[in-house]
Parts: C-alpha cells; sequence; structure tokens
C-alpha cells in the first residue's frame, strides 16, 4: 500500500513539475524534479496534490463502481437473451397464439412491456457502464420571456 | 371474424431483414428520444419493402413505439425534462384526433381509393413538413445567430395572457395557459398521426410556439403523448390480430438502445439544436415525400408518366427518407460528441489549475 502510495506521489509531483515547466515557472519546475527545499513552493504543491486526492475521491464517491455497472450490464444482457432465445426459438408456437386476437392481444402487450423492463435497463447500464451519461451542467433550461423596452424619456414627476 | 394469422401471410425472418430493421430501429429510437418523434416514417415503409403487409407493418410499428416512448420518457423526465400534466392532457385530445384522423381516411379511401388515400397522406405530409419544418429550421437558424437563448414566442405570450378558465398551471414547462389553447394542438397531434403515422411533428412545435414551452420539455412531453397513443393503437391493431412480434422486438432491440442514447444526447447540446435536427428532418422527407406524388396522381390518371420512372421515383423516395433518418443521427451524435469533448477538457484543466 505505501509503495503504491509513493508511486500516486511521485506521478502527481511529475504532472505538477509539467504544469509549473508550460506556465514559465523554471525554477519551480526544477525544484520539483529534483525535489530541492524550497518550503514556500512545498506548500502550494502540497495543497495542490491534495486537491486532487480530493477530486479523484470525490469522484470515486459520486459514481458507482465501474465493475457493478459491467456486472448489471451483463446481468441484464443475459435475462433480455434468454427472452429474446425464447421467442424466437418457439416462433411457430408464439405467432399461432400472438395472432389470435380478441383476449390473446394481451400477449404481445404484455410480452412488450417485459421485453421493455429487460432490455431497456440492459440498455441503462450499457451506456452508463460505457461511460456514456448525461451531462450534471443541465436539465431543463426555460426559455427567457422578452423584457420590455425600456422607456427613454423620464416619466412627468410634479414640481414641488 | 377472420383473425391476422388465418388472412395475413406473416413473412420469413433472414439475417438481412433482421440487420435492417435492428439499424433502423437504432436510428429511429436516437432520433426519438432527442426530438420526441421519429423513425415511424421510415419503418413502415421500411418494412412494407421487405414484403410485410401494411397493416401488419403499422400494427408491429405501432407496438414498439409505446414502450419506446415509455423508456424515453422515464430517462427523459429523470432529467426533469417532462412535464407529465401537460402530455396526458394533449394525450386526451389526441386520442379524439387520432378517431377523426382514421375516420377522414376511411372516407378518403372509400371515395378515392387506394391510389386517392395514398395522394392524401403525401399531400398531408408534404403541405405539414414545409411549412412547420421550415419555419422550424428558420427559428432554430435565428437562435444560433443570436447567441443560442430560445424566448418564448409572442403568440405563446399572449396565449398566456388569455384569461380563459380552466386556467393550468404547468411546472416543469414553466406555462400557465388555459386549458383550451392546448385542445387544438392534441387534437392536430392525433390527426396528424392517424394520417402519417408521425403526430410530433405538430405536437412538438405546437408545444412550443403555441403554449411557449421550451424545445426540451416539449420534445421530452411529446414522448408521454406518443406512449398513450402508441398504447391505445396497439391494443386495437393486436385484438385483430395483426401484431407481428417478432418484428416488434427486433426493432425494440434497437431502438431501446436508441432512445436512451438520444435523450442523454438533449443533455449535452443547446436547445435550438433539437429544433435543427427536428426541421433537417421534416424538410428531406417532405421533399421525399414530393418524390411519391407523381406515382398516385398517375394512378388517379391525373397525369401520365411511365411505369418505369414511377419505379424510380419510389425508389428515390424510400432513400430519401433513409438519409433523412441518418442525417438526423449523424447531427444528434456529432453534437453529443463535440460537447462531450469539451466537457472532458474543461475537467481535465480545473483539475490541474
Amino acid at each position: 500500500m505505501a509503495y503504491i502510495k509513493n508511486a500516486i506521489d511521485r506521478f502527481d509531483r511529475m504532472m505538477a513539475t509539467i504544469t509549473f515547466a508550460e506556465a514559465g515557472e523554471r525554477e519551480r519546475a526544477l525544484d520539483l524534479l529534483y525535489d530541492r527545499p524550497d518550503q514556500a513552493n512545498d506548500k502550494q504543491i502540497e495543497s495542490g496534490i491534495k486537491k486532487r486526492e480530493e477530486i479523484r475521491a470525490g469522484l470515486r464517491e459520486g459514481k458507482p463502481k465501474k465493475k457493478s455497472l459491467w456486472g448489471k450490464t451483463l446481468g441484464y444482457g443475459l435475462i433480455a437473451a434468454g427472452l429474446y432465445g425464447t421467442i424466437f426459438w418457439q416462433e411457430d408456437l408464439v405467432m399461432k397464439y400472438f395472432t389470435r386476437g380478441g383476449w390473446y392481444a394481451a400477449l404481445p402487450i404484455a410480452t412488450v412491456f417485459i421485453f421493455s423492463l429487460a432490455h431497456g435497463s440492459f440498455a441503462n447500464y450499457l451506456w452508463s457502464a460505457l461511460g456514456i451519461e448525461a451531462t450534471r451542467k443541465k436539465t431543463a433550461v426555460r426559455p427567457e420571456k422578452a423584457r420590455p423596452v425600456e422607456r427613454k424619456r423620464p416619466r412627468p414627476g410634479l414640481r414641488a | 371474424m377472420p383473425t391476422g394469422a388465418e388472412v395475413i401471410q406473416f413473412i420469413d425472418l433472414n439475417l438481412t431483414v433482421v440487420g435492417f430493421l435492428f439499424i433502423v430501429g437504432f436510428i429511429g429510437g436516437l432520433v426519438s428520444g432527442f426530438i420526441g418523434s421519429g423513425g415511424a416514417f421510415v419503418l413502415t415503409p421500411g418494412m412494407m419493402s421487405l414484403g410485410v403487409p401494411g397493416t401488419v407493418a403499422v400494427a408491429s410499428n405501432m407496438c414498439h413505439k409505446f414502450p419506446k416512448a415509455l423508456v424515453g420518457a422515464y430517462k427523459r423526465f429523470r432529467y426533469g425534462q417532462v412535464d407529465i400534466k401537460l402530455g396526458l392532457i394533449m394525450a386526451a385530445s389526441a386520442a379524439v384526433g387520432v378517431l377523426v384522423g382514421i375516420r377522414i381516411q376511411e372516407n378518403v379511401l372509400a371515395k378515392w381509393g387506394q391510389a386517392g388515400s395514398n395522394l392524401y397522406v403525401s399531400l398531408s405530409f408534404v403541405v405539414v413538413l414545409i411549412v412547420v419544418g421550415g419555419y422550424v429550421f428558420y427559428d432554430a437558424w435565428r437562435i444560433s445567430r443570436s447567441g443560442g437563448v430560445e424566448q418564448v414566442g409572442r403568440l405563446a405570450q399572449r396565449l398566456q395572457k388569455i384569461h380563459l378558465p380552466p386556467m393550468i398551471l404547468f411546472k416543469t414547462a414553466n406555462l400557465r395557459i388555459s386549458l383550451w389553447f392546448t385542445v387544438p394542438i392534441g387534437f392536430a397531434t392525433g390527426m396528424l398521426a392517424a394520417t402519417i403515422a408521425v403526430g410530433g411533428f405538430i405536437g412538438v412545435p405546437g408545444m412550443i410556439y403555441v403554449l411557449g414551452s421550451s424545445s426540451l420539455v416539449a420534445s421530452a412531453t411529446e414522448l408521454v403523448i406518443a406512449f398513450v397513443m402508441g398504447l391505445g393503437g396497439t391494443v386495437k391493431w393486436a385484438m385483430n390480430g395483426m401484431v407481428d412480434i417478432r418484428l416488434t422486438l427486433i426493432i425494440l432491440a434497437g431502438s431501446l438502445l436508441g432512445v436512451q442514447l438520444g435523450a442523454i444526447g438533449t443533455t449535452y447540446v443547446k436547445d435550438h439544436m433539437i429544433k435543427i435536427v427536428m426541421g433537417t428532418i421534416m424538410l428531406i422527407v417532405a421533399f421525399s415525400r414530393g418524390l411519391a406524388i407523381p406515382a398516385y396522381l398517375k394512378d388517379l390518371q391525373l397525369i401520365t408518366v411511365s411505369a418505369a420512372t414511377v419505379k424510380l421515383l419510389n425508389q428515390f423516395s424510400f432513400v430519401t427518407m433513409c438519409i433523412a433518418l441518418l442525417t438526423g443521427a449523424v447531427i444528434i451524435l456529432g453534437s453529443m460528441w463535440r460537447a462531450k469533448r469539451a466537457e472532458q477538457i474543461e475537467e481535465e484543466a480545473s483539475e490541474y489549475a
């Protein structure tokens, strides 16, 4: 664990070095690269590293783990595949009853509801597992109402 | 009464048919999840081109439409975009519109035959799509030039000020308007759905320009109306044994993937992008249906055209409809990709700031 933590810290220092170098802060970048003591710089760098750790922790807590998403995708995928397999394996029997009309109309309607639940859930988890999710920025945007035109002349007032 | 199985020949499935239906289902679902409607006008003629009888094509299409609309509506409801009250109120008048639309179709068919009915449908397509689609596209272009912020239109503002009880507050759509102004839009949506199978081309612009809703809420709420109409229509067709569940499930396999992706896409793009996609698709489909009109005029003996020309025009018409869907899909996916990349770059920049 300590080895992994050291490796992450070192990686963070390298990234911070590159950032300072790109910003033209040559001396600070060299301090970081060769681990030269500079207390003022160290505090700034440490706070930057800490901030990035907090961001990563937040991201980890906010999102469900990738493994569980793929697990759910696979689970619902297997259910959906099983349902499809059943329908097409017994195609002739299914078509015989599903096109009888009358009260048998409930069969195709119930079937599509069940398939929507299973396959819809599979599709939902698949997109999430692939990282394709709604952005956090916005959902519904209310259209602006046109503002009234500003009066160019002031309203006449009573002279005191 | 003879059932579907006794009088209708259901097609045999092969890999080509399955692949075609899955892909068209996916793209139709993608467009539907984004603009609130779409896909139906390609699926029905697409299935018929595979040899599926017309009534089976319509019935199977409708049977896949309502669960797709349900899934799409649920997804967008979670994003806070669906006004359920508005959707259900409009669905009530849409149901009446569907019945009236079907009755008009039956009268046209009885008076002028199949050719007359086809001409009526195609002319409806062309007129509605050019007028509404043209305006939607122009409005989207105007908004994108002026900074990308939607505004409530003047007509909607005026109608919202008219106090005609009962007045209803639609919280998610953020508008308060008389119930009586929602009735003609819902009615027209149902009539258009019964005529050309896509009610959303009236419903969504109606909610935007007449009621004053945003594009996001209008396109999301349309999915509620589509669900109600689809379920009602499916019950009617299924009771006559016309639903080919195999075709329905194959299309559903693709469309449930697409509709969720389309719904996610709406959270990445600016509001006027929905209008751009909708307007683009409507104008291309109008052109496509325009290409099919000479065939019907010939059948009614109003013009003289060779059989080879008619066949060529019909093929172009179908290909153009597919291009309409593909164009919509490319715009949606392209916009999502650009927005996602921009968001990732922003997140990376803030992490290292």
